[in-house]
């Protein structure tokens, strides 16, 4: 059995009467990768407030490596690295200076780990240029370098690829594959590029309206990500109606977009396509595809319209 | 504790802040020496005269250092990396009290010096030497602690920087009232006026104690125990 570096009993959050996060339960197991997906105001950012200690708890527990006492926890926050929303920088200086001051702060008596971090995410050559004229895909890079300063046991990072462009997103990507394989660092990352996510993470977390939704791991979510047909019409009632009784199936879906989606007749696209042609359906695209990550959590959350169930 | 202080150093001298705002009030401490002109026994004492004007630019300063690291969350990356927030709070406060007191005391030790030197004056205010230099000391960082009381409360720049200034100028405006006496002794700006004008007391000491506790207990429950955003 995995050890775990995080785990939250009925964690609770309230601010006022607005309940930001609602009896969360989870476990955060070390050596793997964490997606954390959620729309905004899903209690994302609250929930990681709490692990590195910004914010306090309404009710619940908190653990970091099985301590839960206060003073305990401050101390295991010592093995962690973070960047929360948008990276902590000092504008009027130097990107090595920004990592000065965290070095220092953090005790960390080899001053050459600057350079290094520094390299790692691509800014050894931003010299005497202050922090303020740097692009925000650079402070991007400089909040990550922070975060990776004490080379951390558990990294959590909210929003990593914000304003980074193809190249830095394949980069910071393959940069904590790397960590994760070599130091076998545990990560948290929230983002809402969720593409970008999939491709990195191999636990998923869905959270929405101060709730986990759903944990799981990458291989189920591709299980479930399955393969189906993607049909495209202006009369969606009417084609739902000639599925069910030409094709004789009801294992289709209809998504925020109006789009049926049909998990039988992959082989036969053709029947599907006459079936609706017979009906005097006008099709306007009909294609096999797979859901992304992206759909299966609208598909969760019900939609873009908050409050709407899928059909399943 | 200590890495905090350190950290915190490094910021205040890698910071323009410091050296901009400490020339400025030496600056205008030179030119508004001109006001206070035959007010006081001596340069030293003229200079201390003007002080609590200068108090303002401490507004300023606490706005830029204190208020800055909020704003920015850059002071929040202490906690999250495992500091008590106790301390996070006392190696603020002190480094940013140090470089206050510089800020503040810096031109009236030139101007003292300029008096002994050119104008053939004593630096000595009274008999009392020390206790005068003690009651100085408090006054100004007791008088710089209520910037740095709004900086943990609020934590931002907009209010950090507004409710002390209001607050600035309603004391200025209350030494001028009808209560003046009584208000004098009670502010810490009033009382480095009264110092300069030789009206010392010990009593001082024990007022500025209370403001400088205050405001860190205030600074300390306000920061402690809030969630940070």
């Amino acid at each position: 059995m995995s050890a775990v570096i995080l785990e939250t009993r009925s964690l609770t959050k309230m601010y006022r009467q607005t309940t930001a996060l609602e009896h969360i339960d989870l476990q955060i197991e070390k050596g793997k990768i964490y997606g954390f997906i959620g729309q905004n105001g899903a209690g994302k950012t609250t929930f990681l407030r709490l692990v590195t200690g910004l914010a306090f708890p309404t009710s619940g527990t908190l653990a970091l490596w099985g301590k839960s006492g206060m003073k305990e926890l401050q101390e295991q926050r010592k093995r962690i690295g973070c960047m929360i929303e948008t990276p902590a920088l000092f504008p009027t200086m130097t990107a090595y200076q920004n990592m000065e001051v965290q070095r220092i702060q953090r005790g960390i008596p080899d001053k050459q780990v600057i350079e290094k971090t520094l390299e790692l995410v691509g800014l050894g050559d931003t010299g005497r240029k202050n922090v303020r004229n740097f692009s925000l895909g650079m402070r991007q890079r400089l909040g990550i370098a922070i975060a990776l300063l004490n080379t951390p046991e558990f990294l959590i990072l909210d929003e990593p690829i914000n304003g980074l462009d193809p190249a830095g997103i394949v980069e910071v990507r393959n940069l904590l594959k790397s960590l994760n394989k070599e130091y076998g660092m545990t990560i948290l990352i929230s983002s809402h590029i969720l593409e970008e996510l999939y491709q990195t993470a191999s636990e998923f977390i869905l959270i929405d309206k101060g709730r986990i939704i759903e944990e799981i791991p990458e291989h189920e979510l591709n299980e479930r990500c399955k393969r189906h047909i993607a049909v495209k019409t202006a009369d969606v009632q009417k084609a739902m109606l000639v599925l069910e009784e030409r094709l004789h199936t009801d294992n289709f879906k209809l998504m925020p977009d109006d789009t049926i989606r049909l998990y039988d007749y992959l082989n036969d696209v053709e029947k599907v396509a006459a079936v609706l042609s017979d009906a005097h359906i006008l099709v306007t695209g009909l294609s096999i595809s797979g859901d992304t990550l992206e759909d299966y959590f609208l598909g969760k959350i019900g939609g873009t319209n908050n409050g709407k169930s899928p059909k399943s | 504790m200590a890495n905090l202080l350190r950290a915190e150093f490094y910021k205040l001298f890698h910071s323009r802040y410091f050296g901009v705002t400490g020339l400025f009030t030496f600056f205008l401490s030179s030119i508004l020496l001109l006001d206070s002109n035959g007010e006081t026994a001596n340069l030293f004492s003229a200079s201390l005269y003007n002080t609590p004007l200068l108090s303002f630019l401490t507004i300023v300063f606490s706005v830029l250092f204190v208020g800055n690291d909020f704003e920015q969350g850059t002071l929040y990356s202490y906690i999250s990396a495992g500091h008590k927030r106790s301390h996070v709070v006392f190696a603020k406060t002190l480094v940013y009290e140090i470089a206050c007191f510089v800020i503040l005391v810096f031109p009236l030790l030139i101007h003292g010096l300029a008096g002994v030197l050119f104008l053939d004056e004593t630096l000595a205010l009274s008999s009392d030497v020390w206790i005068n230099m003690a009651i100085i000391a408090l006054s100004v960082s007791a008088m710089c602690m209520l910037p740095l009381l709004f900086s943990f409360l609020f934590r931002d720049i907009g209010r950090t920087l507004v409710v002390p200034m209001v607050l600035f100028f309603l004391m200025i405006f209350l030494m001028n009232g009808e209560q003046a006496q009584i208000i004098t002794k009670i502010l810490p700006m009033g009382q480095l006026r009264l110092v300069s004008l030789g009206q010392q007391s010990l009593q001082f000491i024990v007022t500025d104690f209370l403001w400088i506790s205050f405001s860190c207990l205030g600074a300390y429950f306000g920061f402690c125990f809030s969630d940070l955003k």
